[in-house]
Parts: structure tokens; sequence; C-alpha cells
């Protein structure tokens, strides 16, 4: 690899090891000063491991790390912070029931116990660094009243303050609206406009493509190779994570020609915790309907609501597969041909601690294919699994492990295997892609147009635009439990939708 | 299988105990041994301990399974048992066959209400299953208190004890494990709690009604999801629980003495938590460790008798080492821990990668 005495960081040979397995095997690249440095590669693939070396939260087992051509090696962040060092962390590390100034003031290291904790000049300051960096800040609201973005804001604030000249971003857009993404990217042009060096962990292409000078790929916890960003689009970037061609082919959009209704949810109204919910749209056969909004915005009832919508005190009218949804049993929509890709796999579609194959039949555990003489025919189940298992390329191949020893993109995988097995007329996925790597993000997406195609309804619930963008025919955006809008395929506009789902009115 | 290291490793500890407390450790096994199997009937009254072990390990792990933790089994046995005894005293004059099926249909449904009591309220109130099965322990035991100081107290004996009930209601006429071990108390229960076991064995593998209420146990949500009603299924597995408890109560007094005595369980119910946990819930291992549970049991008052220093205290600790040792194994195998000969060694792979 490239080893450049100008760099600011210089990872050479770094190795990690947890248990038998090398999160990271002989990685030597190098970070230049004042550039935008995006690190990419898949779940697992070592990204977040390096930059926990460099930062201190983990040492490494083997390698070095220079900083401006000094060998360091740092045993915890505050080590990390005295080469000014700063990373901005997926879960934030803010105290919630303080105000955004109260937190940026929090973290000054040369804080006196018996000091006055106000101090006017320090406040300043703050307020000055934020106004160099175009940081838009309510300084005295509490900030658990925020929203992640300005939540976020006050996060690589208190880096800034502490005069950071190198900032890591691990996974910063995973938790921001499309709107709020835009906002973050300018930002970070700005900081490198500043003179900042900033370190960008993700896994979407595009936010690297628009703002990243250098790219880092990695794979399988070893380093695919380091380009200038102009060198690579989109697609190649991809099959370099991946290892192997990606196709990016967008489904075709002629219309289905049938266009019978397969669930029907007509003017239904009810309330839960103080909420007030109006869920009114059709899902067509042939049809791809994506559902946006904000997180936390109703669609977290959207499932339990149609699986069970009994449990429910509701006014309105739900028609599943042209039943009314009065007349089904106590074990609900689960009877007719439903599939459901859970929004959370591990919390909501599986049991982690039990076998991949009796995952397999939860939620179907009363199907007369798993028996034979009246008990369950653990034999036959374990082929049907495996032949899903085959189908569905899940490695690693075996159905004996349990459910947690999989990672998230096959764990996703087996939930898929398992709702698509029976063949159902209904699809609802929600967030189907989440925290799944590319590989499965492909079979995933392919399944759903497959099912599309055979004139399957899909309903596909996502906080991810770009997911919605490229498959869906329709997408209604949901905010506050309520459906707002409707915007058909021939009209979508990516900002448009972003605004809807923040509650601009035009 | 996995547990037995840890046993050996437990007694090992236990051993060690013994001897820094002056006894040769060796004595102490030899009388161990002799006393659950030395005679016939030393070997009966160890079966007849194994019986009631095995109902309670079994209720104890039934709830388990399902996420709830019953410590109430000793007083759902306690309260099924004085039902019995009060149902056969107030009508003693049904005859045969119908006698016994309706004394373990009462029995039956006694450890029921006391499972189902529990299950409602932690299903539709909320209340923790621990804090009311442990309240139900006081309240059943202060029920039968009431009945045989007030109701049914034996005339002829000086003990708290009812009359024995008639004879109609009790299997010993027709009881041949009995019969081949002579003045002992083991009796046909031992066989039904054999065959229980291997029921619940077969329930929780082979029918969707018992992988339900895993997945209950496993993960609540999801099997909400999978529309698997847990508040249903909460109730279900701490009434089964209860039935299950209900057989220890049916040892006793329909296979044995056919009389309740006030302490004729030597805390059977709390002993069934350590069986089910030392056996990780499995029903199969449950039979296995009810019955090293009542060899140490069993030999505990001999030891009390026959040694200066193992006194009936100091053969808890003993008891306890085991299951010590039981537990560890458990939890290396869980986490992954490699220790020595306890484990299966893994093999060291270096090659492997994310």
């Amino acid at each position: 690899m490239e080893t450049n005495s100008n760099a600011e960081i210089q990872f050479l040979n770094i190795g990690k090891r947890f248990g038998n397995v090398w999160a990271n095997r002989d990685i030597s690249f190098s970070i230049h000063r004042n550039t935008i440095h995006a690190i990419i590669g898949e779940n697992g693939a070592g990204k977040s491991t390096i930059m926990k070396i460099l930062f201190g939260i983990y040492t490494a087992d083997a390698g070095a790390i220079k900083v401006n051509s000094e060998d360091v090696r740092f045993s915890s962040p505050i080590d990390a912070m005295k080469f000014k060092i700063g990373m901005v962390h997926q879960h934030f590390m803010l105290s919630p029931a303080h105000t955004a100034l109260e937190n940026v003031l929090l973290v000054d290291p040369k804080q006196n116990a018996f000091e006055l904790y106000f101090k006017k000049e320090k406040i300043e300051k703050i307020k000055a660094t934020a106004k160099l960096y175009k940081f838009d800040i309510p300084w005295d609201t509490p900030v658990k009243d925020l929203g992640v973005g300005v939540q976020q804001k006050i996060e690589i604030l208190k880096l800034l303050c502490l005069d950071n000249q190198i900032l890591i971003f691990d996974e910063p857009t995973a938790v921001l609206t499309p709107h709020e993404i835009d906002e973050l990217l300018n930002q970070l042009l700005e900081l490198k406009k500043q003179g900042k060096t900033v370190i960008l962990i993700t896994h979407k292409l595009k936010e690297v493509k628009r703002i990243a000078d250098t790219i880092t790929i990695f794979r399988k916890g070893q380093l695919v190779g380091t380009y200038p960003a102009t060198e690579l689009d989109e697609k190649e970037m991809a099959s370099k994570m991946v290892g192997k061609p990606v196709s990016f082919e967008k489904r075709s959009f002629e219309k289905y020609p049938d266009p019978s209704v397969v669930l029907d949810l007509e003017n239904v109204k009810f309330t839960e915790n103080n909420k007030e919910y109006l869920l009114n749209f059709k899902l067509h056969r042939g049809e791809i309907l994506g559902i946006a909004g904000i997180e936390g915005h109703g669609q977290e009832k959207l499932i339990p609501f149609i699986l069970n919508s009994k449990r429910f005190n509701y006014s309105g009218k739900i028609t599943i597969l042209d039943k009314d949804a009065k007349s089904l049993g106590p074990y609900g929509a689960r009877d007719l041909a439903i599939g459901v890709f859970p929004e959370d796999r591990l919390r909501l579609g599986v049991l982690p601690d039990l076998k991949a194959f009796q995952n397999f039949i939860l939620g179907y555990q009363r199907k007369p294919k798993w028996f034979s003489k009246g008990t369950l025919d653990w034999k036959k189940i374990k082929n049907l699994t495996q032949s899903m298992f085959d189908k569905f390329k899940v490695e690693p191949n075996n159905i004996n492990l349990d459910f947690n020893a999989f990672s998230g993109g096959n764990q996703q995988k087996i939930v898929v295997a398992r709702e698509l097995f029976h063949d159902p007329e209904i699809i609802i996925a929600a967030h189907p892609t989440r925290g799944v790597d590319i590989g499965a993000i492909e079979l995933i997406h392919e399944q759903l147009i497959i099912a599309q195609e055979k004139g399957k309804g899909v309903l596909l619930i996502s906080s991810e635009l770009d997911e919605l963008l490229k498959l869906s025919d329709r997408i209604l955006v949901i905010r506050n439990g309520k459906i707002i809008g409707e915007h058909i395929r021939s009209g979508f506009s990516e900002k448009e939708i972003g605004r809807c789902m923040l509650g601009v009115v035009l | 299988m996995k547990s037995f290291f840890g046993f050996l490793f437990g007694l090992a500890c236990a051993l060690m105990i013994i001897f820094f407390a002056g006894e040769n450790p060796l004595h102490i096994l030899e009388i161990l041994v002799r006393s659950s199997f030395g005679s016939k009937y030393d070997f009966g009254l160890t079966l007849f301990y194994m019986t009631s072990l095995i109902f309670t390990g079994l209720s104890v792990s039934t709830a388990f399974k399902s996420g709830l933790f019953n410590i109430g089994a000793e007083g759902q046995l306690n309260f099924s048992a004085i039902s019995m005894v009060v149902f056969a005293t107030t009508y003693p004059g049904v005859t045969f066959p119908g006698s016994l099926l309706l004394i373990l249909l009462v029995g039956i449904l006694a450890g029921a209400i006391w499972g189902a009591i529990p299950g409602l309220l932690k299903a539709y109130r909320g209340s923790h299953e621990v804090i009311v099965t442990m309240m139900l322990n006081f309240v059943s035991a202060g029920i039968s208190s009431y009945f045989i100081s007030h109701q049914l107290q034996n005339p002829d004996s000086q003990n708290p004890e009812s009359a024995v009930i008639a004879d109609a209601f009790r299997t010993n006429s027709f009881d041949f494990l009995n019969k081949l071990l002579p003045e002992s108390p083991v009796n046909v229960f031992f066989i039904v709690a054999i065959l229980t076991a291997i029921t619940m064995y077969f329930f929780f593998t082979k029918s969707a009604l018992g992988f339900e209420m895993i997945a209950v146990g496993e993960n609540p949500a999801a099997a909400e999801r999978a529309s698997i009603s847990s508040k249903k299924f909460v109730v279900l597995s701490l009434v089964l629980s209860g039935v299950l408890a209900s057989g220890a109560g049916m040892n006793e007094v329909i296979g044995y003495s056919g009389q309740y005595k006030i302490g004729f369980s030597p805390e059977f119910g709390f002993m069934g938590i350590a069986v089910a946990l030392m056996s990780n819930n499995h029903p199969i291992g449950i039979v296995a460790n009810a019955f090293i549970m009542s060899v140490f049991h069993k030999g505990a008052s001999d030891l009390d008798i026959e040694t200066e220093t193992i006194t009936k205290d100091f053969s808890k600790i003993i008891q306890a080492m085991v299951l010590f040792g039981v537990g560890l194994q458990y939890y290396l195998n869980k986490y992954g821990v490699n220790i020595g000969w306890l484990n299966k060694r893994k093999k060291f792979n270096q090659s492997g990668s994310v």
C-alpha cells in the first residue's frame, strides 16, 4: 500500500482479533490532511473496528499507527483526544435533560470542580465556533426535545470546541431524514473548508460519491484498496465492497393489468396511547406500495393492526384478500396468505436463542404442512428449511445453528425465506434492508420485485427514501399516525416527499 | 450429559470441604450410597422422594419454558394435597373406581386453581408471578393448618395430621411397585411421574402448543407478532405448572400415607427449582437430577446420625456444592468459556475471518 510522508494518519499493518476471528487484518493506508476520507464496506467488514482503534476504544493486536509521522499507541479515547482526534458515534453521547449549551459546556476537560460553570467567555467562544461553522442551534432547549439532526450538530460542535483536527463520523446519516442528510453533507464540506480532516464511515455510496475526496474500501476484515473518489462510480464501489459484480438494475414499471385490491383500509381510525391513527389506503395486485415517514410516526402500528385488528378498538373497515378482518379467527390475518418482514427482526420476528430451523415455523406453527400423524415432524421441517437455505444462499449454510449465530444480512434472509415460503398474496416488508449488507439487499429487493411481477401486493414500509424511490409504484407518506400524501411514480420528487415527511405543507 | 462434569466437580468440592471438616470423604460417600441403595426399604424411600421431585421439577421447568418463575410449586402441591384429603373425608361413601378418578380430578383441579391465580393476575393485572406464587405458598400453608387443627385432626394421633382416608381413594390395594419394595413408601406414582416427564418431553418438542409456549418464553413480542397470545400462555403455563406440582401431593396422599401430615413435604417445591435449573428444563434431565437430589436428601439424615461433624445442615452444603458445580458447567457451556477438562475443547482457528 501507499505510504506517504505527508499523510496525517498512517495505519501500518494493523490487525485486530476478537476471539478466533480477525476483524481487521494487515490493514495499511493513510489519510491526508484536510480531506474528506470515506471508509466503506459491508456490515462486519471491519470499517468501524479500525476507526475504534484509531480513537482508542480498541487496541490493535498488531501493527502501528502514526499521527503526523509520530508513532502513537492509544489505550483510551482520552489519549486520542490529546492528538486532536474526535469521534461522533452512531448513538449520541448527550445528556437528554440538559440544554444544548450545557451539553457543549460539559465536555471541557479543563473545567475545575470549584470553578464557575457558565463563564461568559466560554459561552461566547462556543457561540462563535457555531457561527464559524454555520451551525444553527437552539441553545436553551433541553436536548431531549430536539430532533436527531440538531442533536448531531451539538455532538459535532462538542468536538469542534475541543479544537479537534480529525473528526470521525460513524454512520452519521443512518438516523436522518433526506433534508437533514443534505444539511449534514454541506456541513461536512464546510468543515473541510475550514481545514479539518473528516473521516466518514458509511455504506451509503451516494453520499460518498457526493462529498468524499478519497475512498478506502474494506471487505471481510481486509483492505481492498484506497482510491481517489473521482476514479470510482457507485457501481464499482459496490462491486469492490461485495467482491463480485453488483447490478443496480431498476425494475420495470409497466403497470400490472390486474387492478383488484388485496388489502383495503377504509377510513380506519383508532386511538392508542392518546395518539390518533387515521389509515386509509388500498393495496392492489402487482404493485409495490411504499410507506414513507420519519420513524415513530405510526408506521410501527401498521403491521400489528393489519395482522390482528381485533385487538384494536377501531372504526372503519379493513378487508384483507376479500375477507372482512372482523370475520377472522383468533390467529387473525396469519390464517390468510400474508407474509411479513418485521421492522425489527430480532425483537419481533424470531426466537434468537433457538435454532434456525425452529425459527422457520414461527408464525406458521399450526400449518398442517409441518405435521405428520398429529405431531411436529422436525425431519420434514429441517428438509424444507434446508431447501430454502440453499435457495436464498444463507451463510453459513447450517440450519442447526442458533439464530443468533448468523450475521444481520443472513438473519434477514432467513426471515424473508420463512415469510415467502408459503407463497403469500400480500407481502408487508418493514425496513427490509435495515442493517443488511449489499448482497442481501440485492436479494431482498429482487424477491420483492419477483412478487410484484407475479401479481402479489407488496407493502413496503421504509425510512430509506432511496429504497422507496427505487422500488415503489406509489408512495404514501405517514405523519403523526395519519396518511397524508400520495405520490405516483411518474411524479416522484425526493424533495417533495422529504418535505411531506417533515410535515411542511406547501 | 453436559452437566456431568459439573456434577463431578461439585461433588469433588463438597468432598474437599468434608475433608477439611475432619471426616473421611470416602466414608461419607459410602454412607451416602448405603443410605440410598442399602436396602429395599432405603431404595424405595429414595424413589419416593424422587417421584415428588420429578413432579415439582417438571412444574418449575414448565413455567421457566414460557419465561415465568414459579416458586409456588410448594404451595400448589400443598393445596392439592389438602383438597384431596378434604374431599375424601367429606364424601367417604364413594365407591372404588369412581372414587379414585374423582380424587385425582380434585387434586388436579386444586393444583390448576393454585396455578391459575398467579397466572391470571400476571396476565391481566401485571402482578409479578414470583411475588404472587410466594404469597400463595403461605396462604396454602395457612389453609391446610386451619383444616388440620380445626376440622380434620386425627383423634388417635398427637401429631398435626388428618385421619387416614378410605381405601377406595388410595392406590395401595393394587400397587405392584409397593409390593416389589415392601414397607417402603414408593408407589405407582413413580411410574406416573416418569410417564409425565416423557409426555412433557413430547409436548415441548412435538406439539404446536408446546412450541408456542416456548416461543412466548423466548420472545413474547415475536410471539405476539406470530399471533400467539402471550397472556393466554402465561395463564396456561402456570395452570399446567400447578397441575404438575399437584402430582407431588398425590404421591403422598393417594399413593402413600392416605392422610395429610403437616410438613409432609420437606420443601419439595423449592428443591424442584434446583432440579429444574440443574437439568436446564429438559424433562428427561429432570428425571436424572431428581434422582441425584433424592439421593442426597435421603443421605442427609443418615449422615447426621452416623458422623460427628456432618449434621443435617452440613449436608445442605454438600447439596449446594453439587448445585454450584452443575450451574457452573451450564454457564461455561452457554458463554463458550473454555476451562481445561471442564469443557470439550474447541479448536482454536486462526484463519477465521469476519
